[in-house]
Protein backbone atom coordinates (compact mmCIF):
# COMPACT_ATOMS: atom_id res chain seq x y z
CA UNK A 1 0.00 0.00 0.00
CA UNK A 2 0.98 3.47 -0.75
CA UNK A 3 2.82 5.29 2.61
CA UNK A 4 -0.12 8.23 2.11
CA UNK A 5 -2.87 5.71 2.01
CA UNK A 6 -1.56 3.82 4.69
CA UNK A 7 -1.72 7.06 6.93
CA UNK A 8 -4.90 7.43 5.59
CA UNK A 9 -6.10 4.38 6.88
CA UNK A 10 -5.03 4.59 10.48
CA UNK A 11 -5.71 7.92 10.85
CA UNK A 12 -8.55 7.65 12.99
CA UNK A 13 -7.44 4.82 14.81
CA UNK A 14 -4.42 7.01 15.81
CA UNK A 15 -6.18 10.27 16.70
CA UNK A 16 -8.27 7.88 18.77
CA UNK A 17 -5.32 7.17 21.04
CA UNK A 18 -3.40 4.29 19.41
CA UNK A 19 -0.23 6.39 18.67
CA UNK A 20 2.50 4.26 18.21
CA UNK A 21 6.17 5.10 17.32
CA UNK A 22 5.93 3.38 13.65
CA UNK A 23 2.59 5.15 12.90
CA UNK A 24 4.59 8.68 13.76
CA UNK A 25 7.44 7.82 11.51
CA UNK A 26 5.09 6.82 8.77
CA UNK A 27 2.95 10.41 9.45
CA UNK A 28 6.35 12.29 9.08
CA UNK A 29 7.64 10.17 6.08
CA UNK A 30 3.98 11.37 4.30
CA UNK A 31 4.68 14.36 5.37
CA UNK A 32 7.93 15.16 3.86
CA UNK A 33 6.71 12.88 0.79
CA UNK A 34 3.72 15.02 0.13
CA UNK A 35 4.64 18.76 1.98
CA UNK A 36 8.26 18.62 1.41
CA UNK A 37 8.73 20.01 4.56
CA UNK A 38 10.29 18.31 7.22
CA UNK A 39 7.37 17.86 9.99
CA UNK A 40 8.12 19.36 13.66
CA UNK A 41 8.02 16.83 16.06
CA UNK A 42 7.80 19.08 19.16
CA UNK A 43 4.71 19.79 20.16
CA UNK A 44 1.86 17.76 21.73
CA UNK A 45 -0.68 17.55 18.66
CA UNK A 46 1.85 18.02 15.45
CA UNK A 47 1.16 14.56 14.06
CA UNK A 48 -2.53 14.86 14.32
CA UNK A 49 -1.93 18.37 12.59
CA UNK A 50 -0.28 16.85 10.48
CA UNK A 51 -2.46 14.05 9.37
CA UNK A 52 -4.95 16.97 8.92
CA UNK A 53 -3.16 18.26 6.51
CA UNK A 54 -2.52 15.12 4.39
CA UNK A 55 -6.23 14.80 4.40
CA UNK A 56 -7.24 18.02 3.07
CA UNK A 57 -4.59 17.97 0.48
CA UNK A 58 -4.97 14.66 -0.30
CA UNK A 59 -8.94 15.90 -0.85
CA UNK A 60 -8.61 18.47 -2.89
CA UNK A 61 -9.58 18.59 -6.82
CA UNK A 62 -6.31 18.36 -9.29
CA UNK A 63 -6.40 21.89 -10.79
CA UNK A 64 -5.00 22.68 -14.53
CA UNK A 65 -3.98 26.45 -12.96
CA UNK A 66 -1.43 27.77 -10.98
CA UNK A 67 -1.10 31.31 -9.52
CA UNK A 68 2.85 32.67 -9.11
CA UNK A 69 3.50 32.03 -5.43
CA UNK A 70 2.30 34.97 -2.75
CA UNK A 71 -0.47 35.75 -5.30
CA UNK A 72 -4.48 36.32 -3.67
CA UNK A 73 -7.07 37.00 -6.50
CA UNK A 74 -9.86 38.57 -4.98
CA UNK A 75 -13.57 39.10 -6.67
CA UNK A 76 -15.71 42.40 -5.20
CA UNK A 77 -18.31 41.74 -2.31
CA UNK A 78 -17.60 38.58 -2.61
CA UNK A 79 -15.18 36.89 -0.07
CA UNK A 80 -15.86 32.92 -1.10
CA UNK A 81 -14.29 34.16 -4.58
CA UNK A 82 -10.52 34.78 -2.45
CA UNK A 83 -8.39 32.42 -3.53
CA UNK A 84 -4.46 31.33 -3.45
CA UNK A 85 -2.37 28.62 -4.93
CA UNK A 86 -3.74 27.09 -1.44
CA UNK A 87 -7.42 26.68 -2.39
CA UNK A 88 -7.34 27.38 -6.12
CA UNK A 89 -9.87 25.34 -8.63
CA UNK A 90 -10.25 25.60 -12.08
CA UNK A 91 -13.92 26.94 -11.90
CA UNK A 92 -12.23 29.82 -9.61
CA UNK A 93 -9.83 30.26 -11.94
CA UNK A 94 -11.73 30.46 -15.06
CA UNK A 95 -13.96 33.12 -12.63
CA UNK A 96 -11.60 35.29 -12.07
CA UNK A 97 -10.01 35.25 -15.68
CA UNK A 98 -13.39 35.97 -16.72
CA UNK A 99 -14.07 38.50 -15.03
CA UNK A 100 -10.74 40.40 -14.14
CA UNK A 101 -8.51 38.81 -17.24
CA UNK A 102 -5.99 41.52 -16.30
CA UNK A 103 -4.66 38.69 -13.44
CA UNK A 104 -3.69 36.43 -16.16
CA UNK A 105 -0.21 38.24 -14.97
CA UNK A 106 -0.47 36.54 -11.53
CA UNK A 107 -0.88 32.92 -12.86
CA UNK A 108 2.07 30.66 -13.27
CA UNK A 109 0.35 27.76 -15.37
CA UNK A 110 -2.97 28.71 -17.32
CA UNK A 111 -4.45 25.80 -19.29
CA UNK A 112 -5.73 26.10 -22.40
CA UNK A 113 -8.31 28.60 -21.74
CA UNK A 114 -11.96 27.79 -23.24
CA UNK A 115 -13.23 29.83 -26.15
CA UNK A 116 -15.43 32.38 -24.78
CA UNK A 117 -12.21 33.67 -22.50
CA UNK A 118 -10.63 36.59 -24.57
CA UNK A 119 -7.57 36.63 -21.90
CA UNK A 120 -3.79 37.44 -23.11
CA UNK A 121 -1.46 34.69 -21.24
CA UNK A 122 0.98 36.72 -19.76
CA UNK A 123 4.49 35.27 -21.79
CA UNK A 124 3.99 37.30 -24.75
CA UNK A 125 7.34 37.73 -26.81
CA UNK A 126 7.99 41.91 -27.11
CA UNK A 127 7.68 41.97 -30.70
CA UNK A 128 4.06 40.48 -30.55
CA UNK A 129 3.21 42.94 -28.24
CA UNK A 130 4.81 45.52 -29.87
CA UNK A 131 2.51 44.41 -33.17
CA UNK A 132 -0.58 44.31 -30.91
CA UNK A 133 0.19 47.96 -29.76
CA UNK A 134 0.66 48.89 -33.61
CA UNK A 135 -2.57 47.04 -34.33
CA UNK A 136 -4.79 49.35 -31.35
CA UNK A 137 -3.33 52.41 -32.98
CA UNK A 138 -4.19 51.25 -36.21
CA UNK A 139 -7.94 50.76 -35.09
CA UNK A 140 -8.33 53.75 -33.19
CA UNK A 141 -6.60 55.80 -36.49
CA UNK A 142 -9.49 54.26 -38.21
CA UNK A 143 -12.22 54.69 -36.15
CA UNK A 144 -11.33 58.53 -36.09
CA UNK A 145 -11.59 58.52 -39.74
CA UNK A 146 -15.41 56.92 -39.85
CA UNK A 147 -16.17 59.53 -36.85
CA UNK A 148 -15.22 62.67 -39.16
CA UNK A 149 -16.79 61.09 -42.28
CA UNK A 150 -19.86 60.57 -40.47
CA UNK A 151 -19.36 64.08 -38.77
CA UNK A 152 -18.82 65.69 -42.76
CA UNK A 153 -21.93 63.52 -43.96
CA UNK A 154 -24.14 65.49 -41.46
CA UNK B 1 -2.65 61.45 -0.02
CA UNK B 2 -0.59 61.83 -3.00
CA UNK B 3 2.97 62.60 -3.30
CA UNK B 4 4.70 65.45 -3.40
CA UNK B 5 7.80 66.58 -4.98
CA UNK B 6 8.51 69.38 -3.15
CA UNK B 7 8.07 67.20 0.00
CA UNK B 8 5.38 69.55 1.26
CA UNK B 9 3.46 68.14 4.39
CA UNK B 10 -0.14 67.40 3.05
CA UNK B 11 -1.95 66.64 6.22
CA UNK B 12 -2.14 66.43 10.09
CA UNK B 13 -1.22 63.82 12.11
CA UNK B 14 -3.33 63.76 15.01
CA UNK B 15 -2.96 61.51 18.42
CA UNK B 16 -3.13 57.72 18.59
CA UNK B 17 -5.48 56.63 20.92
CA UNK B 18 -3.85 53.29 21.32
CA UNK B 19 -0.66 52.15 23.41
CA UNK B 20 2.09 51.31 20.50
CA UNK B 21 3.31 48.20 21.06
CA UNK B 22 6.96 47.65 20.79
CA UNK B 23 9.18 44.59 19.28
CA UNK B 24 8.89 42.33 16.20
CA UNK B 25 7.88 38.50 15.83
CA UNK B 26 10.64 35.97 16.07
CA UNK B 27 8.81 34.61 12.79
CA UNK B 28 10.01 36.22 9.56
CA UNK B 29 10.36 35.78 6.06
CA UNK B 30 13.61 35.99 3.41
CA UNK B 31 13.25 36.27 -0.16
CA UNK B 32 16.29 36.39 -2.74
CA UNK B 33 15.79 39.80 -3.78
CA UNK B 34 15.87 38.34 -7.62
CA UNK B 35 13.31 36.23 -7.02
CA UNK B 36 10.22 38.93 -6.66
CA UNK B 37 8.34 39.46 -9.68
CA UNK B 38 8.66 43.60 -9.17
CA UNK B 39 6.74 44.13 -12.25
CA UNK B 40 3.30 42.26 -11.19
CA UNK B 41 3.72 43.41 -7.53
CA UNK B 42 1.19 46.76 -6.70
CA UNK B 43 1.25 49.12 -4.83
CA UNK B 44 -1.28 51.37 -3.21
CA UNK B 45 -2.40 54.38 -5.83
CA UNK B 46 -2.15 57.25 -3.03
CA UNK B 47 0.24 55.64 -0.78
CA UNK B 48 3.70 54.44 -2.42
CA UNK B 49 4.70 52.75 1.46
CA UNK B 50 1.72 50.32 1.25
CA UNK B 51 2.84 47.40 -1.15
CA UNK B 52 -0.69 45.69 -1.74
CA UNK B 53 0.58 42.80 -3.87
CA UNK B 54 3.77 40.74 -3.88
CA UNK B 55 4.65 37.99 -6.24
CA UNK B 56 7.38 35.69 -6.93
CA UNK B 57 9.03 34.76 -10.77
CA UNK B 58 7.93 31.82 -11.75
CA UNK B 59 10.59 29.57 -12.19
CA UNK B 60 11.37 25.35 -11.87
CA UNK B 61 11.52 24.32 -9.53
CA UNK B 62 8.94 26.70 -7.94
CA UNK B 63 10.66 30.22 -6.16
CA UNK B 64 9.41 30.51 -2.81
CA UNK B 65 10.41 32.68 0.62
CA UNK B 66 12.11 31.24 3.93
CA UNK B 67 11.11 30.87 7.42
CA UNK B 68 13.26 32.07 10.02
CA UNK B 69 12.26 31.31 13.53
CA UNK B 70 13.68 32.93 16.63
CA UNK B 71 12.66 32.85 20.10
CA UNK B 72 11.43 34.95 23.00
CA UNK B 73 11.95 37.74 20.83
CA UNK B 74 15.12 37.50 19.34
CA UNK B 75 14.34 39.11 16.61
CA UNK B 76 15.09 42.83 16.39
CA UNK B 77 14.79 45.58 13.93
CA UNK B 78 16.03 48.79 13.27
CA UNK B 79 14.95 51.69 10.41
CA UNK B 80 16.97 55.61 10.37
CA UNK B 81 16.99 57.69 8.07
CA UNK B 82 20.39 58.29 6.44
CA UNK B 83 21.60 62.34 5.07
CA UNK B 84 23.44 62.31 2.06
CA UNK B 85 24.48 65.08 0.08
CA UNK B 86 21.50 65.85 -1.80
CA UNK B 87 18.87 62.96 -1.02
CA UNK B 88 17.83 61.33 2.04
CA UNK B 89 18.39 57.45 2.15
CA UNK B 90 16.59 54.76 4.72
CA UNK B 91 18.72 52.19 6.62
CA UNK B 92 17.11 49.01 6.80
CA UNK B 93 18.63 46.37 9.77
CA UNK B 94 17.13 43.06 10.55
CA UNK B 95 19.08 40.90 13.19
CA UNK B 96 18.08 37.94 14.08
CA UNK B 97 19.90 34.80 16.36
CA UNK B 98 19.96 31.17 15.38
CA UNK B 99 20.00 29.10 18.60
CA UNK B 100 21.62 26.00 16.97
CA UNK B 101 24.96 24.87 15.38
CA UNK B 102 24.45 22.26 13.53
CA UNK B 103 26.18 21.02 10.32
CA UNK B 104 22.59 22.41 8.16
CA UNK B 105 22.53 25.55 10.04
CA UNK B 106 26.06 26.49 9.26
CA UNK B 107 25.76 25.60 5.98
CA UNK B 108 22.66 28.00 6.17
CA UNK B 109 24.84 30.89 6.96
CA UNK B 110 27.64 30.11 4.73
CA UNK B 111 25.33 30.08 1.54
CA UNK B 112 23.33 33.19 2.86
CA UNK B 113 26.72 35.50 3.53
CA UNK B 114 26.61 36.43 -0.64
CA UNK B 115 22.80 36.68 -0.99
CA UNK B 116 20.69 40.00 -0.78
CA UNK B 117 17.22 39.25 0.36
CA UNK B 118 13.61 40.97 1.46
CA UNK B 119 12.76 40.39 4.72
CA UNK B 120 9.01 40.09 5.66
CA UNK B 121 8.58 41.37 9.36
CA UNK B 122 5.53 41.06 11.87
CA UNK B 123 5.05 43.43 14.17
CA UNK B 124 3.51 42.67 17.55
CA UNK B 125 1.84 46.26 16.96
CA UNK B 126 -1.83 45.38 15.61
CA UNK B 127 -3.57 48.68 15.59
CA UNK B 128 -7.34 48.13 15.60
CA UNK B 129 -8.29 51.72 13.92
CA UNK B 130 -9.93 50.73 10.08
CA UNK B 131 -8.28 48.96 7.89
CA UNK B 132 -7.48 46.56 11.06
CA UNK B 133 -4.01 44.76 10.61
CA UNK B 134 -2.63 47.21 8.29
CA UNK B 135 0.30 48.14 10.88
CA UNK B 136 1.45 44.19 11.45
CA UNK B 137 3.48 43.20 8.01
CA UNK B 138 6.34 44.83 7.32
CA UNK B 139 8.50 44.81 4.21
CA UNK B 140 12.29 45.67 4.65
CA UNK B 141 14.90 46.26 1.43
CA UNK B 142 12.86 46.20 -0.88
CA UNK B 143 14.84 48.14 -3.84
CA UNK B 144 17.90 46.41 -3.56
CA UNK B 145 17.69 43.78 -0.51
CA UNK B 146 19.53 43.23 2.44
CA UNK B 147 22.89 41.61 3.05
CA UNK B 148 24.72 39.72 6.01
CA UNK B 149 26.96 42.27 7.11
CA UNK B 150 28.27 40.37 10.42
CA UNK B 151 28.00 36.50 12.06
CA UNK B 152 29.08 35.84 14.92
CA UNK B 153 29.30 32.75 17.41
CA UNK B 154 30.50 33.61 20.80
CA UNK B 155 30.26 29.88 21.58
CA UNK B 156 30.81 31.16 25.56
CA UNK B 157 28.19 33.78 25.26
CA UNK B 158 25.56 33.95 28.12
CA UNK B 159 23.26 35.13 25.81
CA UNK B 160 23.17 32.69 23.05
CA UNK B 161 24.78 29.69 24.18
CA UNK B 162 26.78 29.10 21.52
CA UNK B 163 24.13 30.06 18.89
CA UNK B 164 24.81 32.63 15.49
CA UNK B 165 23.89 36.19 16.10
CA UNK B 166 23.50 37.61 12.48
CA UNK B 167 23.46 41.04 11.53
CA UNK B 168 21.56 41.77 8.43
CA UNK B 169 21.41 45.53 6.78
CA UNK B 170 21.69 47.66 3.84
CA UNK B 171 25.18 47.73 1.07
CA UNK B 172 27.63 50.35 3.00
CA UNK B 173 26.82 53.46 0.54
CA UNK B 174 23.94 52.77 -1.27
CA UNK B 175 20.80 52.66 1.21
CA UNK B 176 17.33 52.34 0.24
CA UNK B 177 14.77 54.92 -0.94
CA UNK B 178 12.19 54.41 1.76
CA UNK B 179 11.32 53.43 5.23
CA UNK B 180 10.32 50.13 5.67
CA UNK B 181 6.93 49.36 3.30
CA UNK B 182 3.54 48.08 4.79
CA UNK B 183 2.22 44.70 3.45
CA UNK B 184 -1.59 44.64 3.39
CA UNK B 185 -2.82 42.33 0.82
CA UNK B 186 -6.68 42.11 -0.21
CA UNK B 187 -7.65 44.45 2.32
CA UNK B 188 -7.74 42.51 5.52
CA UNK B 189 -5.40 40.82 7.91
CA UNK B 190 -6.24 37.39 6.86
CA UNK B 191 -6.37 38.00 3.04
CA UNK B 192 -2.64 39.43 3.77
CA UNK B 193 -1.69 35.97 6.21
CA UNK B 194 -3.00 33.91 3.60
CA UNK B 195 -0.92 35.97 0.53
CA UNK B 196 2.28 35.03 2.67
CA UNK B 197 1.39 31.37 3.16
CA UNK B 198 1.15 31.46 -0.37
CA UNK B 199 4.59 32.61 -0.48
CA UNK B 200 6.16 29.69 1.39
Amino acid sequence: MDLIQEVLAFSRDYVNGNQTKERKQKIAAAYKNLIGENLRIGCGTCYVEAIFKIKKYMEKKPCSYRLKPGALLRAFGDESKTCTNENLTDELAIYHLTVNPGCANLFSIIAAPPKELKIVIPEVKKTEIKATEAKAEIISSEKMKTKRTSKNKK
Amino acid sequence: MATDCRGRIQADLLENCENIVAGINDTAYLINIDDIDKDNCKFDPDNPILLTQLVLKTASPALKAFKIEGRNYSNEHKATLVKKTYQKMWDHGFIFRIFDNDPPTKHWIYNSINSRFAVIQENNYHKLASPAGNTVFEVLGWDMGLEINAAERDANSDELMGGWLITGGPHEKMKESKPPLAFYVGGSITSTRAAIAALL
